[in-house]
């Protein structure tokens, strides 16, 4: 019944994006819902793993920035289309994130969280020196205007429909993955890893799965990214991103699709709305924060969701 | 008691008469009465060390303009924004001054990093950006909307080398923070040295934050290089000085801008007594010679900042100040409407004498040239930062 | 010049070690990890550097009331943010210790300020000479403060009926519970603990290191990274981890690359947690079933 509702509530607000962008001219609004979507997007691979499979990582940055220099490297070095270089970076962030895995099934909870933080801080030092490849902290490195097969698609309005499309594919892939066999196994790892073991699950391929999706649609994202900020530098691939991407999904609702959308454009559109707090701004993301998690703990979609309900019964008492 | 009908005709009419407001604040007065610019600082975050004097010395320079009737009879009102420092947030906040509260041109931001994301947006939006960024690249080339104020990092590395040079220097030890000013700084210096005849001995790393440089330091005092540069902003120009003290290095310690400060003397105390700055002439401008061109416009930059917040300005407030005061200019340059286009075109005809050096504007000069005469070597002495040129 | 790098490894070991101390307390009893533990740190520091720069108050008195404020704001931390949340709701009470420390960031920001700041070191003069290598006094007080506290810790675990009941809830929360010990009372002792010590350290730390309202999420990832590489829960893991993450940082400076030297730390941690996945000292806890 949730994945029912989850998967409807992702197709609403898959056909809500494209409505919000058409009811405004602003290319700054326009520019909010389109890097809303990419973190979005890269969201839904966090959730996946979180979520779905229970494998926290806080090194997601790591694949965002994977994602971002593949694109750029195979589009600038070696002229490759423009969508053939974001499905490039996809893939080496995605083998990437198979890799890491194998080693990494072996550790749960806090020590996987360390081990995962570990790998992002290190993968953040390599992109900050590998200064032949990816331009460092300083220049950084850019890329060329998205194009299609030559058509220049690099208006804010061209790339809201890029940007859209990638998150419909993410999320149709974890709705499909949620929704079969696949998703089933990788909800009796995160239950159980030993009772899953002991029904025929093997484990470590279904982490390994997971990382590497996970890792697919982050990288996914950070192509996009690549393309949306034209030029950019290691920082954006920091530890803050990693956090980030963990508040939006579990402030969303950690194990929806949905949830990752909502998360996503809040953590990004809340930022934006206290702006003109100045020194406030911080205390202010923190308080509501807080509050949102204390009163809606399974996440504002589950929340909001829920509220019928928790309102009914009370009524009733 | 008012009845419940009044109540609420009341209320509409005082909502019309907002609406009216409203209208008029849209229509009419901002757009001939208000000079509207906006602004990107670091306020918070790794950068505030900028981003904070950038944004005072804007609000001091704009609070001058509009005490003394504006320009043209203009106020200018500021939009300011925190970009944190991060790139994506500057570049939305670009979108948002230029889309929404459609600013007349934009100050700022304090990275290069951020700079480098705004450069393509503020040139296909057609507005005027005027940046504080170290990297020459964003005047190298020379694009048509955007003007840079602080002196590029290469300009900083070269007036150290030269110094060097002279001095007989040709070993050099390099300390950099690993971040983007760092890094950029590094660059520079590697880069440039052959030119002025000086190697690059030893070059190390630190992140601006940790706690002790000690194993850095020795690394340094064990290479042949006869005198050691860091290139970082607060707090490791500290206790880099602080380690090097303990230690017993003995030999010139100098530093980039980011530490021409006060609060390197106060903070190291004794170990900072003797190193060498490359700065611009803020951070001491009583002790410039008395034939200084740019001594009368520093002195008041000094002055002012002092009495509005009852402290020294960093030397980052005259990018800002600079920053403004040609926009001030440029404006009062235009003959007609005060546009987008016609303030661009404008600018390039601007020559400025400022904190940061001498401005001289044109359609293949948006910032400051080799010419300018924007750093001058500081050296601490009695706990007190004086020209030693 | 080993020596010395070996003393200041050592040294910024100790801090690491300091910090490390509070995740591992508040974890032995609520069994998540406090990401606000980080900002009491900071907070200490910047409460120090304050009353001492604006007040122009004494080294210790205004220690002493910085300390107790980070003792306070645990509590606060503890009985307004996680207190009535489901105790097993882990990624939930994360996530409010995440915004709890994003809001203690932005109170010291508003209400002390946005300077780099170095307070007085608790006593005066040069560093100290020791056979050929030299250690500043305020390096000095950071062990010293160590050894103080691991001994204290030990008392109070080991000797006395409010440490036994810690001690018994972080092994058996339910049993405890059975045995008529407050598990939310351990809770309590836990976080008061934790701000005291994560407050010591930040005023400890700031004579040498600097008080910033940033400086939170760094000194916090340095404390967890040694906290999981001696191994959760351990007290005396968190020493030994800190110790090693100092120690390597300081000779990979040293001796190998200054660039990579956080990169070589964290892959030495990696590489550990492949063989002890429990960490270095820590206890392997049973899996959720």
């Amino acid at each position: 019944m949730t994945l029912t509702s989850d998967r409807k509530l992702t197709i609403a607000l898959l056909v809500a994006l494209p409505v919000a962008a058409a009811l405004t001219d602003n290319a700054f609004y326009k520019a909010v819902l389109v890097f809303g979507m990419i973190n979005a997007v890269a969201a839904v691979g966090l959730c996946l793993m979180l979520g779905f499979a229970g494998q926290i990582s806080l090194g997601q940055a790591a694949f965002y920035g994977l994602g971002a220099y593949g694109t750029t490297l195979m589009a600038s070095r070696f002229g490759v289309e423009p969508v053939l270089a974001i499905a490039a970076g996809a893939l080496l962030s995605m083998a990437v994130g198979w890799s890491i895995s194998r080693p990494l099934s072996r550790l749960h909870d806090h020590y996987l969280a360390m081990a995962t933080l570990a790998f992002g801080i290190i993968m953040f030092i390599v992109f900050a020196n590998a200064r032949s490849l990816t331009g460092g902290l300083d220049p950084g490195t850019s890329i060329a205007k998205f194009s299609i097969m030559g058509r220049d698609l690099s208006s804010m309005n061209q790339l809201f429909w890029v940007v859209w499309v990638g998150l419909v594919l993410a999320a149709f892939v974890a709705g499909n993955i949620a929704s079969n066999q696949i998703g089933r196994s990788l909800l009796a790892v995160k239950m159980s890893a030993a009772a899953a073991a002991s029904v025929g699950i093997d484990v470590v391929r279904a982490k390994a799965f997971v990382f590497a999706i996970g890792a697919l649609l982050t990288g996914l994202s950070g192509g996009l990214y690549a393309y949306f900020a034209r030029s950019f530098n290691a920082t954006s691939f920091g530890i803050g991103y990693s956090i980030e991407l963990l508040m939006m999904v579990v402030l969303g609702s950690l194990s929806r699709v949905s949830g990752a959308i909502v998360g996503a454009f809040i953590i990004t559109v809340l930022p934006v709305v206290f702006e003109n707090f100045e020194d406030y701004k911080t205390l202010t993301f923190g308080v509501t924060m807080v509050i949102i998690m204390k009163y809606m703990p399974s996440g504002l979609v589950d929340g909001i969701l829920g509220l019928p309900g928790r309102l009914s019964r009370r009524a009733k008492a | 008691m008012v009845s419940k009908h009044g109540l609420s005709s009341q209320l509409s009419r005082a909502r019309l008469a907002l609406a009216a407001v409203a209208l008029a604040a849209t229509m009419g007065v901002h757009a001939q009465d208000v000079i509207k610019i906006g602004a990107i600082y670091a306020a918070s975050g790794p950068l505030s060390l900028m981003g904070v004097p950038e944004e005072r010395g804007l609000r001091m320079k704009v609070d001058e303009i509009n005490k003394a009737g504006g320009i043209n009879g203009k106020k200018v009102e500021l939009i300011v924004y925190d970009s944190e420092g991060n790139t994506a947030k500057a570049a939305q906040q670009a979108r948002r001054l230029i889309e929404s509260d459609k600013v007349l041109a934009i100050l700022g931001p304090s990275s290069s990093g951020e700079s480098l994301q705004i450069l393509p947006i503020a040139n296909e939006s057609r507005i005027v950006l005027i940046a504080h960024a170290g990297t020459e690249k964003m005047t190298n080339p020379v694009t048509s909307w955007v003007f840079n104020t602080p002196p590029t990092d290469r300009v900083v590395a070269a007036h150290l080398l030269s110094v060097f040079k002279k001095r007989g220097i040709t070993q050099l030890a390099l300390m950099s923070a690993a971040d983007g000013f760092g890094q950029s700084g590094a660059n520079a210096v590697k880069e440039l040295a052959p030119k002025y005849g000086v190697t690059v001995a030893r070059h190390e790393e630190f992140n601006r934050t940790d706690p002790d440089m000690t194993a850095q330091v020795l690394k340094v005092k064990d290479s042949p290089a006869q005198a050691m540069l860091v290139w970082s902003s607060f707090p490791a120009p500290t206790i880099i000085a602080k380690n090097a003290a303990a230690v017993g290095y003995n030999k010139p310690m100098y530093n980039s801008y980011a530490a021409a400060s006060k609060d390197l003397l106060v903070q190291a105390g004794p170990a900072a007594e003797g190193s060498f700055v490359s700065s611009m002439r803020l951070l001491a401008p009583d002790t410039l010679k008395a034939g200084d061109p740019l001594r009368t416009a520093v002195q008041k930059i000094y002055n002012d900042y002092r009495a509005k917040y009852n402290e020294q300005p960093a030397t980052f407030v005259a990018h800002s100040v600079d920053a403004m005061s040609i926009v001030e200019a440029a404006i009062k340059k235009i003959n007609g409407p005060v546009t987008r286009e016609n303030l661009r075109a404008s600018m390039e005809t601007v020559t400025h004498a400022g904190g940061n050096g001498i401005f001289r504007l044109s359609p293949t000069s948006h910032g400051l040239d080799p010419e300018s005469q924007s750093m001058l070597l500081m050296v601490a002495r009695g706990g007190q930062w004086v020209a030693d040129e | 010049m080993l020596y010395q790098i070996i003393l200041s490894g050592l040294t910024v070991g100790a801090i690491y070690a300091l910090i490390a101390i509070g995740f591992t307390i508040v974890f032995s009893t609520v069994r998540i990890v406090n990401f606000a533990h980080g900002e009491f740190v900071m907070a200490g520091g910047m409460i120090y550097a304050y009353l001492s720069a604006v007040h122009g108050m004494p080294v210790f008195p205004a220690v002493a009331i910085a300390i107790g404020a980070c003792v306070v704001l645990a509590l606060l931390v503890y009985e307004l943010g996680l207190a009535s949340m489901d105790k097993d709701n882990h990624i939930a009470q994360v996530m409010i210790t995440l915004g709890v420390g994003i809001t203690l960031k932005g109170l010291a920001q508003i209400f002390i300020g946005k300077d780099t700041q170095f307070p007085p070191a608790f006593s005066a003069g040069g560093p100290l000479a020791v056979g050929g290598a030299t250690i500043p006094y305020q390096m000095l007080w950071i062990v010293g403060a160590l050894a103080v506290l691991m001994l204290g810790l030990y008392m109070l675990l080991h000797h006395t009926r409010v440490g036994k009941g810690m001690m018994a809830v972080s092994i058996n929360h339910y049993a405890a519970t059975l045995m008529g010990i407050s598990p939310r009372r351990s809770a309590v002792i836990a976080f008061m603990l934790a701000g005291l010590i994560g407050g010591a350290a930040g005023t400890l730390l700031a004579p040498v290191a600097s008080a910033h309202y940033d400086n939170g999420i760094f000194l916090g990832i340095k404390g967890f990274a040694a906290a999981i590489l001696g191994g959760l829960g351990s007290p005396l893991g968190a020493v030994v981890g800190g110790l090693i993450l100092g120690l390597t940082e300081s000779v990979t400076a040293g001796y190998i690359s200054s660039v990579y030297k956080d990169a070589v730390s964290l892959v030495l941690l990696l590489a550990i947690l492949l063989i002890r996945p429990q960490g270095l000292i820590g206890k392997r806890l049973p899996q959720k079933f």
